[in-house]
């Protein structure tokens, strides 16, 4: 019975030219979006293979060098781009690619590929993730939203039920005859995706791709429940399209920036000047690496003297001012860590709005979901600027290390031997696996299944008031 | 027949339950992100005041140890008034205030840094403009009134006028008025106008709240915002005009005008944009960052050489005192001005991209109103791309200014005086606001509205006169 009123409504749809204009269209954007999608991600895969590869060099080239010389040379730590960006760039555009790993400072990512463009960019990029966000449900209401209201304006509601269909039945077929094409073309989308991927030779976890094709399914699900319950609650078509897409644009739009508003307005950032003011004044509280007149230097060489049972600073196993260097670059390293802890504590903050916020509508926890499996989320970022940070305080510690054991104080010509340089390993950084992904995204699952099953449940009932 | 026709509307409208609800919503919808707009206007503003101040005190500080010093005292922090201190730790911070119509647009304001902190050791080619922020905030956006106006508003409006004639035709009552002397076209225009007025009311009043409770004052760039804004609805209901004449049922009609909604609003603009950046891609900044550090090797493995060169070219600089004269800060900025000319040619292909998207953005805008409407708002608000873009060439024209001042001092090697340090420049950013885009904007937006409306009076007059005969 249900399969019957479903293919019923499939054969409708396809003698329909509305509905072929309509499919016609979302089709030829998503090819769109995915032929331009792709052909930018490959060229930003080679473009950062090839910067790597060149800050790696150019790091190896300096040769025999004085490790201090090489600190303040630095290196660039590059976030890789991952494979699922290709469907959801997520945030990427707004976050930084590159950090610059130098002696003496945490570097905040920098360059943002959004400060490159002009305002047009604040209205989205015509990316899959914008045609399966807000498209795809579009598209939903358009071809649902008479389904049932339909049947009651022609009368034929009647006819129907005298074949022995109950409520529940007709409404689960008319879901159904609604979801397919929808699930079909989605699923296509994905799969051309999957090609895509696989095509350029990249290793990656497909259970990421699979988990986030069965997240927009569910999204897309709970859409096509909330428009089967209107159509079946409104007496007019009319009625039912403005009420559909008043709740599209809520959910979609209003939603998410009356989030970020509020959210910004309760836990608002430091700006970036107060932030370097801030972290500059601490800097300046403990030892200054190259300031050996400085109160905590002075503290720090009675202490070694005292220490290692000496007189004078020439009479240490080591190269005291690399030490000062090192103990430095600790104090320094400890500051950052500092500050930094504090964003991120403003930012676990925000997070926990956000979440409280995505009950609101389906459409966030979506969002949220989609970004974390694609690995483009604000969490990568963070995660990649730790590890970056992690990164260079153990490259302070190799060089000062190596100054110190090799040289005599004041000897500030010292040249380290090339391998050192070899010594520092290249920066690598890896998304989030599966599991961890999963982990922390515990809520926003819990909350898009709850849509899920409420929205059903509203379904039920409204198939008592037909 | 147009006093029978007002009041027949507008006893419709004050019993239409729909319409006085929506009011007051639309009316909270302004209120609300009114305050977003507030809110926002007040932590940037109360940023830049604190900013302000820490500056201050700084500069305060060292003043003070020149004026012992030039009461012939010696204090123990008199190093404080070496030129490399004044110029690097103290430097000068470039501000860039907000206006107080940036309460109606946030616009790229969320993006960019307000205050940046000029120093003679900035590297122009590396310097950051981007603001600290939560980046989903950026991808979200705000609930801001022009949020408010551009997208929520045609759709008030659509919701208002979709079956003005398509209603009257399915209740057989078109026939009856086709039947009387009366032109059709123009009845159904006097509808529309008298609507389009109600709603002009309404958004006036709204409007007018929500100035007052954000405190924003009356000048001429709200006024010229008032009449965007006014334009803009105007195009909607051009549009909804034509759809009405054109379309044949009101399910009909609402479809094909929230079609164009989406069309309009939500793609046109991610497609001329996407346009953009395909047609003129941005060079790679990560390709830019290993350029900029083969260039820093090669310069510093020939530092003597170039310090001899760029003596030469600047033979005011040479001095012969002292053994030192020609440190460590000699060589740097001999390096760093050379450097600079070298990778002029690079930096400067970003910015001509750059130009070239935006001269793309703004010859596509006709074809979007949503694009119109957030072009000119957020240059009258001063939050525009072009606004930020402005502040910062201002900030690094400054940092040449500030560095060509105290390049003779490092030179020199002397110590600031008092008199030094009231000739230090200042800073002072330059706003400007874009009445003519703006105008521009509102023209395009009127021009199409009208377009429309003509259209679809033709059409009817000539559809009743094939009736009738």
């Amino acid at each position: 019975m249900i399969m019957k009123v479903a293919t019923k409504e499939i054969k409708e749809m396809t003698r329909s030219g509305q509905f072929k204009w309509m499919l016609g269209t979302v089709l030829v954007l998503s090819l769109i979006a995915v032929f331009i999608s792709y052909n930018q991600w490959q060229e930003k895969n080679l473009q950062r293979e090839q910067a790597q590869e060149n800050a790696r060099a150019l790091w190896l080239a300096q040769g025999s060098v004085n490790p201090h010389n090489a600190a303040h040379y630095g290196t660039y730590a590059f976030k890789p781009q991952f494979p699922l960006s290709l469907v959801d760039p997520g945030v990427e555009k707004f976050t930084g690619v590159s950090i610059f790993l130098e002696a003496h400072s945490r570097n905040e990512a920098d360059m943002v590929a959004a400060a490159d463009q002009t305002g047009l960019s604040r209205f989205g990029d015509l990316t899959p993730d914008f045609i399966l966000l807000y498209l795809i449900p579009l598209l939903i209401i358009a071809l649902g939203f008479q389904s049932v209201t339909k049947e009651k304006v022609n009368g034929t509601i009647q006819i129907i039920k005298t074949q022995g269909i109950s409520n529940t039945q007709l409404l689960m077929g008319k879901w159904l005859g609604n979801y397919l094409p929808i699930a079909v073309i989605s699923t296509l989308l994905f799969v051309l995706a999957a090609v895509l991927i696989a095509a350029t030779g990249n290793a990656f976890d497909w259970r990421l791709l699979i988990t986030m094709w069965l997240i927009y399914m569910v999204y897309f699900g709970i859409i096509n429940t909330i428009t089967m319950v209107v159509s079946s609650l409104a007496s007019k078509p009319g009625v039912s399209l403005v009420l559909l897409l008043a709740t599209w644009i809520v959910s979609c739009l209003a939603v998410p920036k009356i989030a970020s508003s509020y959210t910004n307005e309760k836990h608002p950032y430091p700006t970036r000047q107060a932030f370097e003011a801030a972290v500059a004044f601490d800097k300046k509280q403990g030892i200054d690496g190259h300031d050996p007149w400085n109160e905590a230097s002075k503290k720090l060489e009675e202490e070694t003297l005292k220490a290692y049972n000496v007189s004078k600073l020439e009479e240490l196993p080591f190269n005291f001012d690399a030490m000062r260097m090192q103990k430095g670059e600790e104090h320094e390293a400890a500051v950052y860590f500092k500050h930094n802890e504090r964003l991120k504590q403003i930012n676990q903050e925000q997070t926990a709005v956000y979440r409280k916020l995505a009950v609101l509508s389906p459409f966030l926890p979506t969002r949220f979901m989609s970004m974390a499996l694609a690995s483009t989320d604000y969490a990568t970022h963070w995660n990649f600027s730790d590890m970056a940070e992690k990164h260079r305080v153990a490259m302070q510690k190799t060089l000062n290390d190596n100054f110190a054991e090799n040289s005599k104080l004041g000897e500030w010509d010292y040249k380290a031997d090339a391998s050192l340089l070899q010594e520092v390993p290249e920066f690598q950084f890896e998304a989030a696996s599966y599991n961890e992904v999963m982990a922390s995204n515990k809520s926003n699952l819990f909350i898009l299944t709850a849509w899920l099953l409420l929205s059903f449940g509203l379904m039920f009932f409204a198939s008592t008031r037909i | 027949m147009i006093t029978q026709n007002i009041q027949h509307e507008i006893r419709l409208l004050s019993r239409n339950y729909w319409f006085v609800s929506l009011t007051a919503v639309l009316l909270l919808l302004c209120l609300y992100a009114g305050h977003n707009g507030l809110k926002h206007f007040e932590s940037r503003q109360s940023d830049l005041i604190q900013a302000v101040a820490d500056q201050k005190d700084k500069v305060q500080d060292i003043t003070s140890v020149a004026v012992a010093v030039s009461n012939g005292e010696e204090p123990s922090n008199a190093y404080r008034l070496s030129p490399m201190n004044m110029a690097i730790a103290t430097g000068e911070l470039a501000t860039m205030p907000a206006s107080d119509m940036s309460k109606l647009a946030i616009g790229q304001s969320d993006l960019f840094t307000h205050q940046v902190k000029i120093s003679f050791r900035d590297d122009q080619a590396t310097m950051s403009f981007n603001e600290l922020n939560n980046p989903v905030q950026l991808l979200f956006g705000n609930f801001d009134m022009a949020f408010v106006l551009a997208y929520l508003v045609p759709l008030i409006i659509i919701a208002f006028t979709y079956n003005l004639r398509s209603q009257e035709l399915e209740s057989g009552r078109l026939k009856l008025l086709a039947s009387n002397p009366i032109k059709t076209n123009i009845w159904l225009l006097q509808r529309f106008v008298i609507r389009y007025f109600s709603i002009l009311i309404i958004l006036s009043i709204a409007l007018l709240l929500t100035v007052l409770w954000v405190g924003i004052p009356f000048s001429s760039a709200l006024l010229t915002f008032v009449l965007l804004t006014f334009a803009y609805v105007a195009f909607w209901f051009g549009l909804s005009f034509l759809v009405n004449i054109v379309g044949t049922s009101s399910g009909k009609n609402a479809v094909s005008l929230l079609s164009l909604w989406i069309v309009l609003v939500l793609i046109l603009p991610t497609v001329i944009n996407q346009a953009a950046n395909t047609i003129y891609p941005m060079p790679s900044r990560v390709a830019l960052l290993n350029e900029i550090r083969e260039t820093k090797k090669s310069l510093s493995e020939k530092q003597d050489q170039v310090l001899d060169e760029y003596l030469r070219n600047h033979p005011e600089l040479i001095t012969n005192e002292g053994e030192n004269a020609y440190g460590y800060w000699q060589g740097f900025f001999a390096s760093q001005e050379l450097m600079e000319k070298e990778l002029s040619p690079l930096i400067e292909k970003f910015d001509k991209q750059l130009a070239k998207q935006q001269a793309w953005v703004d010859s596509w805008r006709f074809l979007s109103p949503v694009v119109l409407f957030q072009d000119a708002s957020t240059q009258l608000a001063g939050t525009s791309s072009k606004n930020h873009n402005d502040f910062k060439n201002q900030v690094k024209d400054f940092g040449l200014t500030w560095r060509a001042h105290f390049m003779p001092y490092v030179f020199q090697n002397s110590m600031l005086t008092l008199n030094d340090l009231e000739e230090i420049p200042p800073f002072q950013y330059q706003g400007k606001k874009g009445y003519t885009a703006a105008f521009i904007n509102i023209g395009a937006l009127l021009l199409l509205g009208v377009i429309f409306t003509i259209r679809g009076l033709k059409l009817e007059e000539k559809r009743q006169l094939l009736q009738v005969g």
